[in-house]
């Protein structure tokens, strides 16, 4: 018989391992069809937020080799728009990176290095987007877990795929991978305020691993001021 | 993705927020707070940092405290929105910061850079801002007093466009605010309150973080 490739060999690993996911903790996965399966789609937004909001958070990155910075971070998010506007600061304030995207356009307007690689502000914005926005994707399969949890299972035109995990007391992790297997992002969300989230703990598998703690400072809804694009004025009232 | 921690920035960070210490003693000229600042031996201060962005409404406020003892120790402590001290001591600098794991030393590998700033730390201290390698300083009278001090180097001049500095006039050698603007709607404005001029401050300020 014809020896497998190791190639061969991780697609069946690999698969093998989305099939002991699928089987052995779930009930059968459904493509949902937003005309029927209102309720579910709304469980499965849940983690979101669904006006405008501006997030304050510190952010604790860790990086190969142990070491670590802290730093703040000021996110606008409109879902409607499927737009953010990120900036990343030192504690003293400095301005390292300021950059918008609305998913199929980036724009940055500052950047220091070493945040000044296209690179850095591509995946920088795909990690916001994550914690922040439901996936685009509209082909999306809902199964329950043995413990009550919802997975809801996105999609999309890329190779990505994205699984969102809701426990029954509503805290949320966020896996995105390849296929054959191959992990790219986790999330997990505790410590929630109505569906905001206190901690957010993140890991990143590319291009190295790294892994960043957001605890949140304030969050707050937008409206009728400054929007992703659209950036307001600060206001002088120290 | 976030990528190591620059050290041109860390230092950049601190050079910016320790041009305070060099500002003691108020004369109307670089030769009257030259001779102003050898009165000067230590500093002790509250401050409150307005984080202003054109994304925010209303300013991001930090608070804390800093600490200066001449020649060139400092202690520069934010006590929210996130616990971190920034050490200078006897040429060795170390920051803590409060994470996940407690008061940890920072370990991003950039604080050797900062020797430089304790460099230009000497030079302030002394007044002679003029004489720095990395802004250039001009005085500005008017109704206000003013400091302004502009990047020489284009690096500098990438994140900081100008720094303005205004001293108090109801204590001598104490400063009411400094400014540092990034650009136009972005910046930081730092306000000192109980500042407080010569007094003793114990060496295990400047050397440990608890």
């Amino acid at each position: 018989m014809k020896r497998k490739t190791p190639a061969v060999r991780l697609f069946f690993l690999g698969g093998l391992l989305v099939l002991l996911v699928s089987c052995g903790h779930l009930t059968e996965m459904k493509k949902l069809n937003p005309a029927t399966d209102q309720a579910l789609l709304e469980v499965c937004g849940s983690p979101y937020v669904k006006i405008p909001h501006r997030f304050v958070h510190a952010i604790e990155a860790t990086f190969p080799g142990g070491r670590s910075a802290t730093m703040l971070g000021v996110t606008l998010v409109d879902p409607d728009r499927q737009a953010l506007h990120s900036v990343l600061m030192t504690l003293e304030g400095l301005v390292l990176f300021d950059g918008e995207s609305d998913g199929a356009t980036l724009s940055v307007s500052r950047a220091v290095a070493p945040f000044d690689k296209e690179s850095f502000a591509r995946n920088m914005m795909d990690d916001v987007r994550l914690l922040f926005l439901a996936p685009a994707s509209s082909y999306l399969e809902h199964g329950i877990m043995k413990d009550g949890a919802n997975l809801c299972r996105f999609k999309g035109n890329t190779a990505e795929t994205v699984d969102v995990l809701i426990r029954p007391d509503r805290t949320w992790k966020i896996e995105t991978y390849t296929t054959p297997f191959q992990p790219i992002r986790e999330v997990m969300a505790t410590n929630l305020t109505g569906n905001i989230s206190g901690d957010i703990a993140f890991r990143g598998h590319t291009p190295q691993d790294y892994t960043l703690h957001l605890k949140l400072i304030s969050a707050e809804p937008v409206s009728g001021e400054s929007s992703p694009t659209e950036p307001g004025a600060g206001t002088d009232n120290e | 993705m976030i990528t190591r921690y620059n050290a041109k920035n860390q230092l950049l960070t601190a050079a910016i927020l320790l041009i305070c210490f060099g500002l003691v003693g108020w004369g109307e000229t670089w030769e009257d707070i030259r001779r102003d600042s050898a009165d000067i031996v230590s500093i002790k201060a509250e401050f409150s940092q307005y984080k202003h962005l054109k994304i925010l409404t209303k300013p991001l406020v930090s608070q804390g405290r800093f600490y200066f003892q001449k020649p060139d120790s400092i202690r520069w402590e934010y006590s929210t929105p996130v616990k971190s001290i920034l050490l200078m001591h006897k040429g060795n600098v170390k920051r803590y910061t409060q994470g996940n794991r407690g008061l940890v030393e920072d370990a991003s590998g950039a604080l050797a850079s900062m020797q430089v700033v304790v460099q230009e730390i000497g030079l302030w201290s002394q007044g002679r801002f003029t004489e720095s390698d990395h802004f250039q300083a001009e005085l500005k009278g008017g109704k206000e007093r003013k400091f302004i001090l502009t990047p020489r180097e284009k690096a500098f001049a990438a994140m900081i466009a100008r720094i303005e500095i205004i001293p108090s006039t109801q204590q001598k050698g104490a400063i009411k605010s400094v400014k540092i603007v990034e650009s136009e709607g972005n910046y930081t404005l730092l306000k000192f309150t109980n500042v407080k001029m010569n007094e003793k401050i114990a060496e295990s300020v400047f050397r440990d973080a608890s």
